[in-house]
């Protein structure tokens, strides 16, 4: 009464039915729907673990092209610091080379400016100073200087040393035998004469001695052939009195540059 | 009052006669098709699912879940036999609270068809996975001695299976029916929650029964003696 065996049967047939449609409608494609699933998400997930890699090797690669960027930009800025440097020192080379070259040509402005002055100062000290000379000694002893002056230079020329003399003959022209005698004033016969004998005996012969007033001669005489000259002349004492000026003055001049250059040290 | 739905009998032909088991069965069967054929017909792997496809995917996941636990294998093989065990046992025993449906499992006569699909469906996976020889093999353990009892115990829990399952749903059909007589209002309806709340256990113990009598089988190493007393503590329920 419970068990039928007819119904047995059938339901083991209606069960096996039921397995095949459910495993094909059901379980096949609901598993493989489930499993492509997975899949697809393993392989997001994948995908998304190489971009994270990707993204991490890139952000890598950034760093050490910004560290290299930076190291980079170190180095030029030392090197832009370094040439800097460099550059001033050459400018600072050069400007002070300028303003040697400057100082240089100011000193040497100056001591052609001194030398100008020097000279004026010489020729107008000489002038005056035998002006005054003269002023004073003809006021005090009328042609004496003159006498004295031609005295001195007739004792100069009877003092000649032999060399002297033959030197002086040497340079005398062959032919036309000729002596100027220059002097600052004008010479009297007696002196012209008392000259001519005094040269005379030193040539030993008879020369054309010309005389002649010079006004270059600032005070005194002398007595030249074509190549050698014989002379007293106050230019002699007013060279002595030059050189002491020029010294003088170079002194101060150097002394006054040294407290300049003190001063703009 | 009828104990088995075997002896409501719907239609006589030349000695066939469909009673209502079978014909519950159909509906069961044609209701599980068509919920089926309906849910699949458009599944998408996309993240936007339909809810019949999500909630059959929780079914079958779950179901897949529970056989990979028991079985400690690859559940794939079993899904079909396992899964269609447990939706139909579980969606007969669920339609009880439909008026005037008797549940199929509630007859002798299903469950034993159901015990006899489980019984030759253990050395079937048994033999597919690991051979012939190895499988009747397990037979002759621990000792050639202990084969009639191996033998005997393969038949009785098959028995047992088919009573189990007979006897809880037929019972809680029964109590309803008992009940709807002497106590008309209320009562019914709690015994029926309890009764679909069995349904449920029951479909689920039978299932997972049949999957450790599968799993036995189908293992590489079977241990009978383990698996023996799993047996048991589950038969204690």
């Amino acid at each position: 009464m419970l068990i039928d065996s007819f119904t047995i049967i059938a339901q083991i047939i209606n069960f096996l039915i039921l397995v095949y449609l459910l495993k094909r409608f059901l379980f096949n494609r609901i598993i493989k729907i489930m499993d492509d699933r997975e899949m697809q998400i393993t392989g997001r997930m994948q995908d998304a673990d190489a971009a994270k890699e990707a993204a991490q090797k890139e952000l890598e690669e950034q760093r050490r092209i910004r560290e290299e960027l930076q190291q980079k930009w170190n180095e030029m800025l030392a090197q832009a610091k370094k040439d800097a440097q460099k550059k001033r020192e050459e400018l600072v080379r050069d400007a002070r080379e300028k303003i040697d070259e400057e100082q240089k040509n100011w000193r040497e402005a100056i001591l052609k400016q001194r030398t100008a002055f020097l000279r004026d100062l010489r020729h107008l000290s000489c002038e005056q100073v035998c002006q005054i000379s003269r002023k004073v000694l003809s006021d005090l002893a009328g042609k004496k200087l003159e006498n004295q002056l031609i005295e001195n230079f007739l004792i100069q020329l009877g003092k000649l040393t032999k060399e002297e003399k033959d030197d002086f003959i040497r340079f005398i022209n062959k032919d036309e035998r000729k002596i100027l005698v220059n002097s600052s004033f004008q010479l009297t016969r007696e002196k012209e004469s008392e000259i001519r004998k005094t040269l005379e005996e030193i040539i030993g012969d008879k020369v054309e001695i010309n005389f002649k007033v010079s006004p270059k001669l600032i005070c005194g005489i002398e007595t030249r052939t074509e190549g050698k000259k014989i002379s007293w002349n106050i230019e002699n004492y007013l060279d002595g009195l030059e050189e002491q000026l020029k010294k003088a003055f170079t002194e101060i001049s150097f002394q006054e540059l040294d407290v300049e250059k003190k001063k703009t040290k | 009052m009828e104990i088995s739905p075997d002896a409501i009998i719907i239609f006589q032909w030349n000695g066939i006669h469909i009673n209502a088991t079978i014909v519950f069965t159909w509906v069961v069967m044609v209701l599980l098709i068509f919920i089926s054929w309906m849910a699949t017909k458009n599944l998408t792997i996309g993240p936007k699912i339909t809810r019949w496809q999500n909630f059959l995917e929780v079914i079958v996941g779950y179901i897949r879940q529970q056989v990979r636990e028991i079985t400690q294998q690859n559940p794939d093989p079993f899904i079909p036999f396992l899964g269609t065990l447990f939706l139909f046992i579980s969606v007969s025993n669920l339609l009880a609270i439909v008026p005037g449906y008797h549940p199929p499992t509630g007859s002798l006569s299903t469950t034993s068809a159901l015990a006899i699909c489980v019984f030759f469906a253990i050395p079937i996976f048994g033999i597919a996975k690991k051979g012939m020889r190895d499988y009747f093999k397990h037979y002759l353990e621990p000792s050639i001695f202990m084969m009639p009892f191996n033998v005997i115990g393969d038949f009785s829990r098959t028995l047992a299976l088919a009573v189990r399952l007979f006897g809880n749903v037929m019972s809680g059909t029964l109590i309803v029916a008992v009940l709807l007589i002497i106590t008309p209002l209320f009562v019914p309806i709690l015994m029926q929650v309890l009764g679909l709340l069995i349904g449920q256990i029951q479909a689920y113990i039978f299932t997972v029964l049949a999957t450790v009598y599968i799993a036995s089988a189908t293992r590489i190493e079977s241990k009978p003696e383990q698996i023996d007393q799993k047996e048991g503590s589950k038969e204690d329920e």
